[in-house]
């Protein structure tokens, strides 16, 4: 067999390609279901009790559904633009007792341009997070308003979140 | 039989410099050693780490890294199967297993053959979501190029297909230019992998452009 590119195509080609994940394959997939590609336990991570995931699946039930709310998008639409399935959607809304798949959570990242890192914690696919994001994860989904169409101070509260979770994306 | 290929390089990230790297066609003890002394260990620390041993348990990734060597014997002597390792220094960076027991879905070419991309995966230290510090760019590239190479060489005009994870899609659908099937619903991949193909005229256009 005769590789079809020439050594000097292959360079001009790896400079200019985005610098992206590229790995493909289902065992592969299984790796990534469980967060392995989320940094290493440091001393301020603490590693999550079931009952503890529950209340992160509350948290991550609440920021995706004010989110919908604030861009004004029922679940059909978020699943549309998202590419993701209604039902996911909104078992991830209503049930802390279901685990997103990770393809979902980061469709839903890249819509709402939240870290899927952070996202995957809050699913519970990763056992191992910061104690400040836990705490402040929990703070959030106590003062979310479930009822419907944000108030200003919803608002203030979801956008205050979602800093936080995008001001610590690059914390280990 | 393992057989290089060809010389290529991959970009060091840190220095920003080429280094050579050799393509192999089939791979030997070394990429399997490679993959258990010096992959695995990576990884399972992470597994350690990020979830209880009843995770583990359930999703049966105990066994998975023995997928690779186990998928190697068994693939010895079957025809259909073929397998591409990327080394620098006689270290593995990546590694690819494919089978031309598959066929194309698109409806142009649906029903023919194709290479399939059964497992393509570049080390871990190469990574950007293992490793803040990413070292080799560029094994994805090599990969996709030997099994359209392989393609062609099979009389497939250059027709392969594969399931993404979620953080490569942007790269099989954008940057190589493949056609996004959507969510394949099939037991194997439970309803998370995308499915994506390329036709031979995408094909001529990866190689070409």
């Amino acid at each position: 067999m005769k590789l079809l590119v020439s050594r000097e195509w292959l360079r001009n080609k790896i400079l200019t390609d985005p610098d992206t994940e590229i790995d493909a394959g289902s065992a592969l997939m299984v790796l990534e279901a469980l967060g392995v590609t989320v940094p290493v336990l440091a001393a301020n991570e603490v590693v999550l009790a079931d009952d503890r995931v529950v209340q992160m699946r509350i948290a991550l039930g609440a920021l995706i559904r004010q989110l919908r709310f604030q861009q004004k998008l029922s679940v059909a639409a978020l699943a549309r633009n998202a590419i993701v399935a209604e039902d996911e959607i909104r078992s991830i809304e209503h049930d802390p007792h279901y685990a997103p798949k990770p393809r979902t959570l980061h469709q839903l990242a890249g819509h709402f341009h939240l870290p899927v890192r952070q996202l995957m914690a809050m699913s519970g696919a990763t056992r191992a997070i910061d104690r400040a994001f836990y705490n402040e994860a929990v703070r959030f989904a106590a003062r979310a308003d479930d009822l419907g169409a944000l108030n200003s101070e919803d608002t203030n509260v979801l956008y205050a979140f979602v800093k936080y979770m995008n001001d610590r994306q690059d914390v280990k | 039989m393992k057989e290089a290929i060809e010389t290529v390089d991959l970009l060091n990230r840190e220095t920003q410099q080429f280094e050579p790297a050799i393509l192999y066609r089939g791979i030997d003890k070394t990429n399997l050693d490679d993959f258990d002394r010096r992959w695995r260990p990576l990884i399972d620390v992470r597994i350690a780490q990020m979830t209880s041993p009843s995770e583990i348990a359930a999703a049966n990734i105990q066994d998975w890294h023995w997928d690779w060597r186990d998928k190697a014997k068994k693939r010895t002597g079957q025809l259909a199967s073929d397998s591409f390792a990327v080394e620098i220094d006689g270290i593995t960076q990546g590694l690819l297993f494919t089978t031309s027991a598959a066929f194309a879905r698109i409806d142009e070419q649906k029903g023919l053959d194709i290479v399939y991309l059964e497992y393509l995966a570049t080390a871990p230290w190469n990574r950007k979501g293992f490793t803040t510090r990413p070292i080799y760019k560029g094994v994805g590239r090599v990969l996709v190029a030997a099994a359209i190479s392989l393609s062609h060489d099979l009389g497939f005009q250059g027709r392969i297909g594969l399931h993404s994870i979620p953080q490569s899609e942007s790269w099989y659908r954008d940057t190589c230019g493949m056609n996004d099937l959507g969510v394949d619903m099939n037991a194997d991949h439970r309803g998370v992998l995308r499915y994506f193909e390329m036709t031979s005229d995408g094909a001529n256009a990866f190689i070409s452009s």
